[in-house]
């Protein structure tokens, strides 16, 4: 399977856990902060890109 | 009236050994989960519904109501409520819900049991509620058991689907809606008109109740009688208490979340274990503010595990998305006898009556775009029992050849949650025609009269059927367990 390009890897500036986002929603919407699923901090994913691109 | 406790009574007098109510305290949090992928290894082929009635919630408490869970895991038990067998359930289900449909009932809020208690605006605390957190990166408890109700704003049509909601606060609820789907179809009307729309998350009904609003259906026919048609007697309503008197809500669920979904907005949904079995990203999606919730006294939360997909419902019961497949199919070809879900993910049995080359082509074609999520469609000819996997395995091997049996159909609709697709709801899709041509090698049997003969009883001792555990036999066919001698 060839590499996929939907997601994005964002990292968490508080808890410093990794959690993947659907790249395309969150670069329609560039204001809307992403979620923690760990320690419910919010951030705006585009700061905190691991991997991907939004 | 057809509601969970009627399901409940059901159980335990027609499976009492498959009704297990649990008093050890367990954690919404993972541990429930756990316990199921322990009692997966047992490979059963029907999953006892389990009653959890000391859960911890996230907030730390033990909650009051119950949870249930494997409510539908079982295709034999599906069948058996619905006077089917687990070969003819897909069809029966299909009759029940088009030619046998039944108008709802409307019944004054006195009389509902799901307005025993009612919570309004800031009294409503969703973290009371024992709904699970099933797998690791779920941001937290998650409603996914639950029927979503809105309304078609032309219409006034409702709609019902079973769809997921994380309880993101005490009052917010983002939740998935499919983008093909009629729930979502019905949100962008709304938003067109920049209008918020009124929903509902109804939780605990009898399980043939939530097979019917899972189920798709054509848009603009009713859910509320499919369900009717599917429990055998009118569906009972209730009007809302927030929402309107003109928006109706099951009066027999354990629960109803009542709110409103605010329009082009946006909140952080997931990431979610999918039940594809791999962890789905986080994605921007509607939310539902919530403005009341009423439920019965004593009620039961219903939550599935999903995340893999032996746990599901559609796989257990093999009906889930097969009937809609079914009802296209045989609009396209009457030579369809049957729709099965099959056991590798994203895969669809047919098993049809060929009479002509291309038949099992057109067959496929239907199949594939009229199910959510649907991959592949394997065609079989009459004598497959698509009802036993490792038999349409077997077809599948010794019947196809991929170069000139399969057919690819790149970039259709795909299943939204797939981790393997390389854009979100955009699939490849492959027809494998199993089907025999003219002139094939006939398959391997033996004259009938032999077989029926043949009593394993005459062969093999008692101490041998005596090792079988015992639950081996309340899955084996009446004929077998007679022949053996476990049925007299």
């Amino acid at each position: 399977m060839t590499e996929r390009t939907k997601t994005a890897y964002v990292k968490c500036p508080k808890c410093g856990e990794e959690f993947h986002i659907m790249a395309e929603d969150f670069a329609q919407h560039r204001d809307i902060n992403c979620h923690c699923p760990f320690c419910h901090e919010e951030f705006l994913p585009s700061q905190h890109l691991v991997s991907g691109r939004l | 009236m057809k509601d969970l406790r009627y399901f409940l009574n059901w159980m335990r007098q027609e499976h009492p050994q498959d009704l297990i109510e649990i008093d050890r305290e367990v954690d919404s949090r993972y541990e429930i989960t756990a316990v199921l992928l322990k009692l997966h290894k047992l490979r059963l082929e029907d999953l006892p519904v389990l009653v959890f009635k000391r859960v911890r919630t996230t907030k730390g408490e033990i909650s009051p109501y119950p949870v249930i869970i494997n409510i539908a895991g079982s295709r034999r038990r599906y069948a058996k409520w619905l006077e089917a067998t687990p070969e003819t359930v897909t069809n029966v289900a299909r009759e029940r819900m088009t030619t046998g449909r039944k108008n709802p009932v409307v019944i004054p809020r006195g009389e509902a049991p799901c307005k025993e208690v009612v919570k309004l605006g800031k009294e409503v605390d969703l973290f009371e509620l024992p709904a699970l957190v099933e797998w690791k990166y779920n941001p937290g408890p998650y409603i996914n058991a639950g029927g979503f109700l809105c309304y078609d704003p032309d219409t006034h049509v409702e709609n019902s689907a079973i769809i997921r909601g994380w309880i993101k606060s005490r009052d917010t609820i983002p939740h998935h809606a499919n983008h093909h789907g009629h729930t979502a179809h019905i949100r962008r009307l709304h938003e067109a008109r920049n209008k918020d729309m009124r929903a509902v998350f109804w939780v605990g009904h009898h399980p043939a109740a939530m097979k019917g609003s899972a189920t798709r259906i054509p848009y603009g026919e009713s859910h509320f009688q499919a369900m009717g048609g599917l429990i055998g007697e009118p569906l009972r309503l209730v009007p809302s208490e927030t929402l309107g008197d003109d928006f109706l809500v099951p009066a027999d669920a354990e629960f109803v979340i009542e709110g409103i979904v605010p329009a082009h907005q946006r909140s952080p949904e997931g990431p979610y274990g999918e039940d594809w079995g791999h962890v789905g990203a986080q994605r921007l999606h509607p939310f539902l503010k919530v403005t009341a919730m009423t439920h019965r006294r004593d009620a039961y939360w219903v939550n599935f595990v999903t995340g893999q997909s032996p746990f599901m419902i559609d796989r257990r019961e093999g009906t889930y998305r097969a009937d809609i497949g079914l009802r296209v199919a045989r609009m396209v070809s009457p030579a369809v006898l049957e729709v099965r879900e099959s056991a590798i993910k994203g895969g669809f049995y047919v098993r049809i009556k060929k009479s002509r080359q291309g038949e099992a082509k057109d067959i496929g074609l239907a199949v594939l775009s009229s199910i959510d999520g649907a991959k592949f469609a394997m065609i079989f000819d009459e004598d497959v029992d698509i009802n036993d996997d490792a038999e349409a395995l077997w077809a599948l091997g010794s019947r196809t050849q991929w170069d000139d049996d399969v057919t690819i159909i790149a970039g259709a609709r795909g299943g939204a949650t797939d981790p393997s697709t390389p854009q979100e709801g955009v699939s490849a899709k492959a027809i494998i025609d199993a089907t025999t041509p003219p002139n094939f090698e006939p398959r391997n049997s033996i004259p009938k009269e032999v077989l029926d003969g043949v009593r394993l009883n005459n062969y093999l001792p008692g101490q041998f059927f005596d090792s079988l555990p015992q639950r081996l036999f309340s899955q084996l066919p009446e004929n077998l367990l007679r022949e053996i001698g476990v049925v007299k």
